[in-house]
């Protein structure tokens, strides 16, 4: 009987064409399987051999005092930050007292110098008519230059020679300048009276302003020459070190490329070998000894730092006639206290600082994970802290649930229990149509609308009063937030009302007949009953935006530092970078191999684990809260 | 006292099936009017991003006289645009070859205050074709492998913990973010010396075997794939395979399992059994997956900014490509490319806003987004469809 089915088919290599099909589809199964294993080996080989590079570029930037160095770096930024501030409320106040004078004073060096381009070979003809003392040439001469120095000026446009258009409104000023630049003799090079007198005007009525501000910008010159210093002797110690690190392997390619070639060539490489020399230990201690020398010059800058700007912000003006000069003095007064605080601090931690010290290898995991500052461009050292990515990515996603959650449950619960038919067969498509909406396409509408739209209008005055608001950067986290919460609608409106389907229809019946209303049943019924598939819709709509490229690299103002906690809620106003952001903005420059490029892979896997474990998370929580459903 | 008490009770066994009092009917009709609020909200968000880009991007792409669509739009690549004034004041802007022939019609035409604009001019012919490569290819291989995946998950593998814990696992990799995967094929198909090249002069460091193949003087040289169509598909085929081998798995799982039982005991070998009384009905569905398959790969970007795309060629993959037979396709398929969502974050992310630039910013989110949505509709449309002519 058994014969029936028996089949005989040809057999190739002892395998009949049964197995071999199904060794087909077994064979793509695995090699699916063994791709999306690679994926995890691929990204954990590279991103755990960041650590021990880590550790050594740690340990290099310390032995070549470019740490100790960083503390005058961070130093001189801040102070710098204040010069600029001191400079800005300067130009404003000036701008706001002296507007006229100074628009004077420019517009007629401007017209100087296009008189001086522009007229040379009359000026020249003028001098040489004048060197000559011949009254008929020297009236041809003159009557040429006045013709082209009339051209000029009648040529120049208002606010091409005004470039900051001071001069636009008043006629009176503007026909005395052009007078002026057309009385304007080029050769005597003599300024005219008028002119002199909006500079002596100008220099006067400014004066106290301008030696406080004198004060400011040369307090810390020292400072700044000791860092300019420091630097080079850091970059140079560190330079010769990697060479030193590097001696012995090149030493060795070398000879080994001798043994391959013959001759002369071979000489040459020997040669070359010959002057690489190979130390023991590279003499830190010898060459770092004129880092460690200058921590008394460091403390001698920063105290005339100290006392020299405190007298210069104590003698900025108090009163002035511009707006914005007085925000900003008024900020440089608040930031005092905190910038000396700062160098106080900085001080101390630079006199315990050693460079003999010795790193852990833990230190160079948490300086990724805690540190505060990712620098990958620098010629100067690279710095990987892996914080402000981190807190970017999470506040943006976290604006985005913000949004997302409300509206999407919201409209969870209106379609599945609340609307019409009709509704239904529209708006379900439709929300689920989002999904399609490739992210470029929401960065593109953030990047050319969004942004505007926010600029413009968080400063009307019935929404003005929310943190963060008005919003002075038209990309920001808050930008990107709101598109990733569009992002994120379809993924938890689509698995809330699954879950809000999958509720037995018994139990909404049972509470309608006891008389409960629909928004009573709602409430008390069926959303406790699928609250284990709407916190797992949550979960997966965060593992969606957290994930999400694009849009935060086109929007999210790509600002590598912490937000500035102080701003209370307002900081969702501030730009930042995220994790995602930062592969995508940086992957293509990198070569392989590099600590920069393992860097980036490292983010990558903590990406990978953040978003595996939500999804886990997503799972446990429907298999163990959704049992009772 | 007594009297009060008595009527607290007589309204708390009040009629059950009493009409709502009208504080709890002004309640209801609150929360529903804002739950209805927040749907319509979500639907007027779409709304007005989905008519901002057609507002202003249809304009680009019809016209309002014959053949009434843009033709130079999608007959050419994207190039510089020259603006510049001629004689009479007017402002004229022209893309590079425009501007070149206007040059040598007119050679003693008045050229004033000439700007140029790169990537403002031209089309997207380039960066289209580029997607089409890119999607034709990555859909060929996830296709392949995860429809044969899915079939030995489903029909032939044992059902038991190791397939569970592998379908858990294609399952999680659904989730994890798009640029994990650019990261990954970066690393693998770029730069691992296993994937081969036909190349006439290969990289010698990089490569880990080079073979020369006689007669002919090039080699075929295992140094990856470098930053190439092939590369930038195989990426993309890589993170949409889980999310094809679940949507297949799923269509195949809805075959009605006395299906196969049927043919199995008329005496059907496996693969015949799979063939007639199992792969027919679930074509509907994996079609369907492979669509939505489509649209995601088309979507991406983040996978293929460092592992294909290039933000400008001028020439068509296969225009100017050198060798010939097996070094031709091997050149063509190792090439960058344009893409249309990498041109899109190119215009609109790296360069500094300018009006010059909104025709071709517009025109090409406008002519993706169509592109994109309009794969999503046939999905929709055909599962909608063979929903009503496949019941069982």
């Amino acid at each position: 009987m058994a014969k029936h089915f028996e089949r005989k088919g040809r057999r190739l290599l002892g395998f009949n064409l049964q197995s071999w099909i199904k060794g087909f589809f077994g064979g793509n199964a695995g090699l699916s399987i063994v791709i999306l294993f690679l994926i995890c080996l691929f990204l954990v080989l590279e991103a755990v051999r960041f650590f021990p590079s880590h550790h050594q570029e740690l340990k290099l930037s310390q032995k070549s005092g470019q740490e100790y160095v960083d503390y005058v770096i961070r130093e001189a930024d801040e102070y710098q930050n204040l010069v600029s501030f001191t400079n800005q409320a300067y130009f404003q106040e000036l701008d706001a007292r002296f507007g006229i004078e100074r628009g004077v004073v420019d517009s007629f060096g401007v017209f100087q110098g296009m008189i001086e381009d522009d007229a040379g070979d009359e000026m020249d003809g003028l001098e040489e008519a004048r060197d000559e003392e011949d009254p008929a040439a020297l009236k041809e001469a003159e009557a040429a230059y006045q013709a082209a120095v009339a051209r000029i000026v009648n040529e120049a446009d208002r606010k091409m020679v005004d470039s900051f258009g001071r001069l636009a409104e008043n006629d009176e000023a503007w026909r005395s300048v052009k007078e002026a630049a057309s009385s304007y003799d080029a050769v005597e090079e003599e300024i005219p009276a008028f002119v002199e007198e909006a500079e002596t005007k100008m220099t006067e009525g400014m004066a106290s302003f301008e030696e406080a501000k004198a004060l400011i910008s040369s307090s810390g010159v020292p400072l700044k020459d000791l860092r300019s210093k420091l630097v080079k002797i850091a970059a140079s110690i560190k330079d010769d070190a990697i060479a030193d690190l590097t001696a012995s392997a090149r030493k060795e390619a070398l000879l080994e490329g001798a043994e391959k070639v013959e001759g002369e060539a071979r000489e040459a490489k020997l040669a070359e070998a010959g002057k690489i020399v190979i130390q023991d230990e590279f003499p830190f201690a010898e060459r770092i000894k004129p880092i460690v020398a200058a921590h008394g010059d460091h403390v001698a800058a920063v105290a005339t730092l100290r006392e020299k700007i405190q007298e210069g912000i104590g003698r900025l003006p108090s009163e002035f006639s511009s707006e914005p000069a007085e925000k900003l003095v008024g900020k440089i007064r608040k930031l005092e206290p905190k910038f000396i605080e700062a160098l106080d601090e900085s001080i101390e931690e630079s006199g315990q600082w050693k460079w003999d010290d010795e790193i852990d290898w833990v230190s160079s995991v948490t300086k990724f994970f805690f540190g505060k500052d990712w620098t990958t461009n620098s010629e100067w050292r690279q710095v990987y802290g892996f914080l402000p990515l981190f807190t970017g990515s999470i506040i943006i996603s976290l604006i985005a649930l913000c949004i997302a959650v409300p509206l999407s449950i919201g409209a969870a619960i209106y379609v599945n229990r609340l609307s019409t038919k009709w509704e239904q067969t529209f708006i379900k498509p439709a929300i689920e149509m989002i999904q399609a909406i490739p992210s470029i396409v929401l960065g593109f509408f953030g990047i050319m609308v969004l942004g505007n739209i926010l600029l413009e209008y968080s400063s009307s005055p019935w929404i003005s009063w929310l943190p963060g608001f008005p919003i002075t950067e038209r990309l920001n986290m808050l930008n990107a937030g709101m598109l990733l919460a569009l992002m994120a609608v379809p993924t938890i409106f689509t698995l809330c009302e699954d879950a809000l389907n999958n509720v037995p229809r018994s139990f909404s019946e049972a509470s309608l007949a006891l008389g409960a209303s629909k928004l009573q049943t709602v409430n008390k019924v069926i959303v406790p009953a699928a609250i284990s598939g709407i916190l797992a819709a949550v979960l997966l709509g965060l593992g969606r935006v957290i994930g999400e490229t694009m849009v935060v690299l086109l929007v999210a103002g790509n600002k590598i530092s912490m937000p500035e906690w102080s701003a209370g809620l307002g900081v969702i106003a501030q730009p930042s970078h995220t994790m995602t952001g930062i592969i995508a903005q940086e992957m293509g420059e990198v070569s392989s191999g590099t600590l920069h490029y393992r860097a980036l892979f490292l983010v990558g896997l903590v990406l990978f684990t953040i978003s595996l474990t939500i999804n886990v998370a997503a799972q446990k929580i429907i298999k163990r809260l959704g049992n009772h459903a | 006292m007594p009297e009060k008490s008595s009527a607290t009770d007589a309204r708390s066994v009040q009629n059950p099936f009493r009409s709502l009092s009208s504080k709890q009917k002004v309640r209801d009709g609150i929360a529903t009017g804002v739950f209805a609020f927040f749907t319509y909200f979500i639907l007027a968000c779409v709304v007005l991003i989905l008519g901002k880009i057609t507002y202003d991007g249809a304009p680009v792409i019809f016209q309002s006289e014959a053949p009434f669509v843009n033709t130079d739009f999608f007959s050419k690549s994207p190039m510089t645009l020259h603006e510049f004034y001629n004689e009479d004041g007017e402002m004229i802007r022209l893309d590079k070859d425009d501007f070149d022939a206007y040059k040598k019609a007119n050679p003693d035409a008045v050229i004033r205050d000439e700007h140029t604009f790169s990537y403002a001019g031209g089309g997207i012919l380039g960066p289209l074709v580029g997607t089409a490569m890119l999607v034709l290819f990555c859909m060929v291989a996830a296709l392949f492998i995860g429809i044969s995946a899915a079939i030995y998950l489903n029909e032939y593998a044992k059902k038991g913990r190791v397939v569970n814990a592998i379908r858990l696992a294609i399952m999680n990799l659904a989730g994890v973010p798009s640029i994990v995967f650019g990261l990954f094929g970066f690393a693998f198909f770029c730069f691992s010396p296993i994937f081969p090249v036909f190349t006439g002069n290969p990289d010698w460091e990089k490569s880990l075997l080079t073979i020369p193949l006689w007669p002919s003087d090039g080699y075929l040289s295992f140094q990856g794939w470098g930053n190439s169509v092939i590369a930038g598909a195989a990426t993309l085929a890589v993170m949409v395979l889980p999310v094809i081998i679940a949507a297949c798995e799923e269509s195949l799982k809805a075959v009605p399992k006395g299906f196969r039982e049927a043919s199995l005991a008329l005496g059907a070998t496996k693969w015949q059994c799979i063939r007639t009384a199992v792969l027919p009905y679930a074509t509907p569905g994996i079609l369907t997956a492979s669509i939505l398959g489509i649209t995601r790969v088309a979507g991406e970007t983040a996978p293929i900014m460092f592992t294909a795309a290039v933000a400008s060629k001028g020439k068509l993959p296969w225009q100017d490509t050198e060798g010939s037979g097996l070094y031709w396709v091997s050149n063509v398929l190792t090439q960058k490319v344009e893409a249309l969502p990498y041109h899109i974050y190119t215009v609109s992310g790296k360069l500094p806003a300018n009006e010059a630039l909104d025709d071709m910013r517009y025109g090409s989110v406008f002519v993706f987004l169509l592109l994109v949505i309009g794969f999503a509709m046939i999905s929709v449309v055909l599962r909608s469809r063979f929903r009503k002519k496949l019941k069982w």
